[in-house]
């Protein structure tokens, strides 16, 4: 199988064990990418009326089949599980799905540590960090890098694994107390911040997931799929819209303040004629 | 005398993003797959402090691998690359020990070193600086040019230092100062 790495991989928290769950080419080919894996897993394997701070929650973390490859714009990793924010499409005051996507180098690494999608369910007895790597999963304990913000959790972790290529994604003390709206963070600024992942991850008392790993990811056709990859990344850079948004950012700051519908009225950036 | 022109890589780590685009056309182009540890450029991170260090070999005029390997096997080619004889290394990791920059890494599918050879043979040219369009960190140029990107932004700023620039039209009062 090319792109995706075949692999899903199950952590149980209360019990800490983990298992490998090897999936066939047709369920990839059917779900595609990691907001697919994780929606077929958080629909089959929650109940109806079930809280989203329930430890058998499934906590996904997926990745698409391009993510770690050359392809412009695919390192992303999704999360997705029952969230503490929303409600049910019926308006009742049942959780629902809650998902959040997240930039940053963990999604690859996943990859590369042979996994498409990494599950976490249960609830840890003790605050609890976990290592992946190269097949096997440790759970170490977290009390030294507990109430620790993104960059020194990150740093400590690095430093007890005496690798700085070890990719982390962790909560910050918002996630640990339970608020509700605690996002998750990965390699120092990335962050998914919707649907409150955060909080179930810190309702599984797990601190942080390291990552490591060295397998590449094949290609069918490497040579068409970087020239089809280098052409995609020239319209990219060529577009008017991308152009815009290089000079003025993201939110397009500079027009938004103009027109003083910027919640904030700096006049920060240059007009660009 | 002339003087050969040989093209190089200039890297200017300052403009990388730590995008690892580099990477992966390496890889692409040498495995025919997507791994950073099958590239021969790697980009050291400092996330912590958003720096981004591309660090690949820099076919040194007195290259101290070729004088360690004890076999003879790190050569210079016509182009200016210092490559492994891979019939002749015995992968014993001396250069990796010599290199001061530690841009020699080991082939993870045969056991011998690896280093940039430049993708001599590709008329694309090297398809790490193709990948690097956005930030243009890395350069392909000939040898006699190698510093003058640098020195001519370097004299850019130092030109912006003494004569700065006149007052624009648009009303800046509230604007905080951006250098």
């Amino acid at each position: 199988m090319h792109g995706w790495k075949g692999n899903r991989l199950r952590i149980d928290m209360t019990n800490r064990t983990y298992e490998v769950e090897p999936l066939s080419e047709s369920y990839f080919k059917k779900w595609i990418g990691g907001r697919g894996f994780n929606s077929d897993v958080v629909y089959h394997e929650t109940r109806q009326g079930m809280d989203a701070l329930d430890p058998d929650n499934p906590l996904c973390f997926g990745s698409g089949a391009l993510c770690g490859t050359f392809a412009p714009l695919s390192g992303r990793t999704t999360v997705s599980a029952r969230s503490p924010m929303t409600c049910s499409l019926l308006g009742s005051s049942v959780h629902g799905h809650g998902d959040t996507n997240m930039g940053g180098a963990f999604g690859p690494m996943m990859k590369y540590a042979g996994y498409d999608q990494i599950i976490v369910k249960g609830k840890a007895d003790e605050l609890t960090w976990i290592y992946i790597e190269a097949g096997k999963v440790i759970f170490k304990s977290a009390h030294d890098i507990w109430g620790l913000g993104a960059k020194k959790a990150t740093i400590k972790i690095q430093e007890e694994l005496h690798d700085p290529d070890v990719k982390v994604a962790l909560i910050r003390p918002a996630g640990e107390n339970l608020v509700r709206f605690a996002c998750i963070m990965n390699t120092f600024s990335a962050s998914g911040g919707r649907t409150g992942m955060g909080c179930v991850m810190g309702s599984k008392n797990l601190k942080a997931i390291a990552v490591r790993g060295t397998q590449p990811i094949t290609i069918t056709n490497p040579t068409e799929f970087i020239k089809a990859a280098w052409a995609l990344r020239e319209e990219i850079h060529n577009s008017p819209s991308a152009i815009r948004r290089m000079a003025e950012g993201e939110l397009w700051i500079s027009s938004m303040s103009e027109m003083q519908s910027a919640s904030t009225r700096t006049k920060m950036f240059p007009p660009v004629i | 005398m002339s003087v050969k022109q040989q093209k190089v890589i200039v890297v200017d780590s300052d403009k990388c993003a730590g995008c690892h685009s580099c990477e992966m056309a390496c890889s692409i182009k040498h495995f025919g797959d997507c791994s950073p540890y099958h590239s021969r450029i790697r980009i050291q991170e400092f996330r912590d402090v958003n720096t981004f260090i591309p660090v690949m070999c820099q076919a040194c005029k007195d290259a101290p691998c070729t004088k360690v390997c004890p076999m003879n096997a790190r050569s210079r080619l016509d182009t200016g690359a210092i490559v492994t004889l891979e019939d002749r290394c015995i992968g014993c990791r001396a250069c990796i020990y010599a290199c001061p920059f530690g841009a020699s890494h080991v082939n993870p599918e045969t056991g011998k070193t690896m280093t940039c050879d430049l993708c001599m043979e590709d008329e694309l040219g090297p398809w790490c600086v193709k990948a690097c369009t956005m930030q243009q960190a890395l350069q392909f140029v000939d040898s006699g040019n190698a510093a003058l990107a640098k020195g001519r932004d370097w004299a850019k700023k130092l030109k912006e230092e003494y004569e700065p620039p006149k007052a624009d039209e648009t009303d800046f009062s509230f604007s905080f100062s951006v250098k």
